[in-house]
């Protein structure tokens, strides 16, 4: 046995490990309340989502001759008026504001006259009017 | 000159033209609920031999009425439909998810000689079906009674509870007549407020009406002959009794669940008790004695208990008793002033008069477990009357410097006023069938 | 001279003011009322009583109370004696109470202070047979509003003399 007193010059590890494991244990036990934290939130955005998913736009078409339809009312193969059309879609309005149009327009049809039936759902009050296309496939 | 005295001529009869007769009443809903759920009730269609060009009554409005008059319901103003079927292969359900709807009830009227063929059917818009149709023939009179029995059925179907729409109501109106007088009316009218009918009118007091359990027959008090009296009216020939007019008070009728007798107050031996009279023997039996005030009895729906007011502890309190007599059970300790109780029709309940304060206000008491739960925030309310149901409670309140009938649920989320444009109303009873 | 002129009017002007406040009470006790009391006084001769105290036909109640008060008990007792020497006179006790609470209920509490009434007049001697009792509870009101002033109005007896 030395009796001789010599400087310690190695690091101590042991408290730098016993910070790390409660750190290890803190994040163990607040992750998953993290994650719950999250998983409330993701339903609600999730429902709203498929719930507009699952609302069925109006769809206003017109024809090469320039003529509307629309898909609600009486039927939809008949050619409405504009202020027919106005008045059903303000219908629904009235109901469900969130309501979503689509205009369908033939690619023939005059570029104003489409224009002309968008600015007017959009005075309406339609909150998006959409332009539906066809892809080439 | 002979011109501005017609004219002034003209002023004085506006001035002084006033209608004894009520306007209809008004139902204006003063507290729904959020989750009311969306309905539409399109025109119904007519067809007829004849020349008239619509039914004789607008079905379509009067289930609308009772529907959104429910509190539960909502219905789709008229005005929105894309489209108004009145047939089955009409119906495109796309019109009605498009406009957010969940039901859809359509109808056609039919004139077949003097009666009328009424059908209807319920749909479910989501998954696309017919949930009901009927077919029921009426005579011209019973229009409105079955568009409450379709409102019923509807009801019914969406709620799975009984419809309360086909059941009357009966209640006490007071106004002043021309020469200063008052004059007092006992009225019936449909629980939605229409078809008033006067039963009685006079120049004394009227009242207390209360309903036999079949809705034949009302019993109410009469001071006509400047003493009150009790009278039982049979509703379809209008043939009236005096069953009892005995010295001191003759008061609070109330029938017996099976209409063979009738719970009253007399004062005929001194302090007013609780009597049951037999209505065909017309035996009388004394069922409280005591020096205080008893009165306001209820029959439990057995028939086999009566609650009532006693002022034997020194304030107004409810008791219970055996309806052949026997020992009083006191009901409430809750507050200094409970009275004017009546069971619900399942005898689970008993709607009240609960007085805390200086304010009186309708209470429910859970008779399981004799809790008692304030349901109205008025200061005069009174005169507490379940429907049929179970759902609903009439009562009469004060607004704007008169009575007026109200109606709340027993869960107390929806409230509705029902006021006439002129005179108090009050004591509302709602018949049980 | 000057003092005249100014004093004259002072004491002619005091005498509308009280005048007025007279009124205004009467007004108070609903017109109706004090109608009733002046048609009726014409029917019944008052022998030596004071007719001032017999002209007081209303005794007032507190609330949810059938108690007479002090005030009221000379007056039932100038009623009684009255009654007591015209023994062919006929009076209705009608009983009433405030709009608050249930009316059957109040219909009883008239009655009984009516009753009240009733009794501190047979202990003056007057006979069954000239009284009867009616209550109208809160059907009848003397004033209509829906505050303590027309409150304490309508929880009253009226005493009604029949007219022979």
């Amino acid at each position: 046995m030395s009796k001789k007193r010599r400087a310690v010059c190695e690091i101590n590890v042991v408290p730098y490990i016993d910070v790390t494991l409660v750190l290890l244990i803190i994040f163990m036990i607040t992750a998953p309340l993290i994650q719950t934290g999250i998983d409330v939130e993701l339903p609600q955005a999730d429902t709203a989502a498929v719930e507009q998913k699952n609302e069925p736009p109006i769809i206003v078409s017109v024809d090469k001759s320039g003529q509307f339809y629309i898909d609600i009312g009486e039927t939809e193969d008949e050619p409405v008026n504009a202020e027919d059309l106005l008045y059903r879609v303000a219908a629904v309005l009235r109901n469900k504001p969130e309501t979503q149009v689509y205009i369908r327009g033939d690619q023939a049809v005059e570029y104003g006259k489409v224009v002309t039936i968008m600015a007017a759902l959009k005075n309406a009050g339609v909150p998006s009017v959409g332009l539906m296309t066809s892809s080439f496939d | 000159m002979n011109n501005l005295f017609k004219r002034l001529l003209l002023i004085c009869l506006i001035c002084f033209y006033t209608p004894i007769s009520y306007a209809e009443l008004t139902i204006e809903i003063t507290k729904g609920i959020d989750t009311a759920v969306p309905i539409a009730v399109v025109p119904f269609g007519w067809r007829t031999q004849g020349t008239e060009l619509q039914p004789p009554l607008n079905l379509a409005s009067v289930i609308q009425n009772d529907l959104s008059g429910s509190g539960l319901f909502k219905t789709l103003p008229e005005n929105d439909m894309l489209t108004q079927p009145t047939e089955v292969e009409n119906v495109r359900y796309r019109n009605w998810k498009a406009l957010g709807q969940d039901y859809l009830l359509i109808g056609m009227v039919t004139k077949e000689t003097e009666r009328y063929k009424v059908q209807f059917q319920l749909f479910d818009i989501f998954k696309g079906v017919q949930l009901l149709g009927y077919r029921l023939t009426v005579s011209k009179r019973n229009l409105r009674r079955a568009a409450h029995h379709i409102s019923d059925v509807v009801y019914q179907k969406l709620t799975g509870r009984k419809g309360v729409f086909n059941t009357r109501i009966a209640y006490i109106t007071s106004g002043v007549k021309t020469d200063k007088q008052k004059i007092y009316k006992l009225l019936i009218a449909d629980a939605d407020g229409y078809n008033p009918r006067t039963i009685t009118s006079s120049l004394e007091p009227l009242m207390s009406p209360a309903w036999s359990v079949d809705g034949k027959k009302i019993a109410y008090v009469s001071f006509e002959n400047k003493h009150s009296a009790i009278y039982v009216q049979t509703l379809t020939t209008g043939k009236r009794e005096r069953v009892a007019a005995f010295k001191g008070i003759n008061g609070a009728p109330a029938f017996s669940p099976d209409g063979s007798k009738l719970a009253i107050t007399l004062s005929r031996d001194g302090s007013p008790d609780i009597y049951v009279l037999d209505l065909n023997s017309k035996i009388l039996r004394k069922i409280t004695r005591s020096y205080a005030i008893d009165t306001e009895p209820s029959w439990s729906p057995d028939g086999s208990m009566i609650v009532y007011t006693s002022d034997r502890g020194g304030q107004p309190q409810l008791y219970l008793i055996p309806s052949v007599g026997g020992n009083p059970t006191r009901l409430t300790y809750d507050g200094n002033y409970n009275t004017r109780a009546q069971f619900s029709a399942d005898g689970q309940s008993i709607v009240l008069v609960h007085g805390n304060q200086g304010d009186y206000r309708i209470a429910i008491m859970d008779m399981a477990t004799r809790t008692i739960n304030v349901l109205t925030a008025g200061r005069f309310d009174e005169s507490p009357s379940f429907a049929a149901n179970g759902d609903m409670i009439l009562y009469a309140a004060h607004k704007y410097g008169k009575s007026v009938l109200s109606s709340i649920s027993v869960d107390g989320r929806m409230e509705r006023r029902l006021s006439f444009d002129k005179g108090d109303v009050r004591e509302p009873a709602w018949s049980r069938k | 001279m000057k003092l005249k002129q100014i004093v004259l009017p002072l004491i002619v002007g005091s005498m509308f003011l009280s005048g007025c406040t007279t009124t205004e009470k009467k007004v108070d006790d609903t017109q109706e009322e004090v109608v009733a009391v002046v048609e009726e006084s014409k029917d019944v001769a008052v022998d030596g009583l004071d007719q001032k105290t017999l002209s007081i036909r209303t005794i007032y109640f507190s609330f949810d109370d059938s108690q007479v008060q002090q005030d009221f008990i000379h007056i039932i007792n100038a009623h009684a004696l009255y009654l007591k020497n015209n023994s062919s006179q006929r009076i209705v006790l009608e009983g009433h109470a405030d709009e608050r609470g249930s009316r059957e209920y109040n219909v009883a509490l008239g009655e009984q202070r009516a009753k009240s009434v009733y009794r501190i007049m047979k202990m003056q001697g007057v006979s069954d047979s000239q009284v009867q009792i009616v209550s109208y509870g809160e059907e009848k009101p003397a004033a209509s509003g829906m505050n303590e002033s027309s409150w304490q109005l309508n929880r009253r007896v009226e005493i009604a003399y029949q007219v022979r």
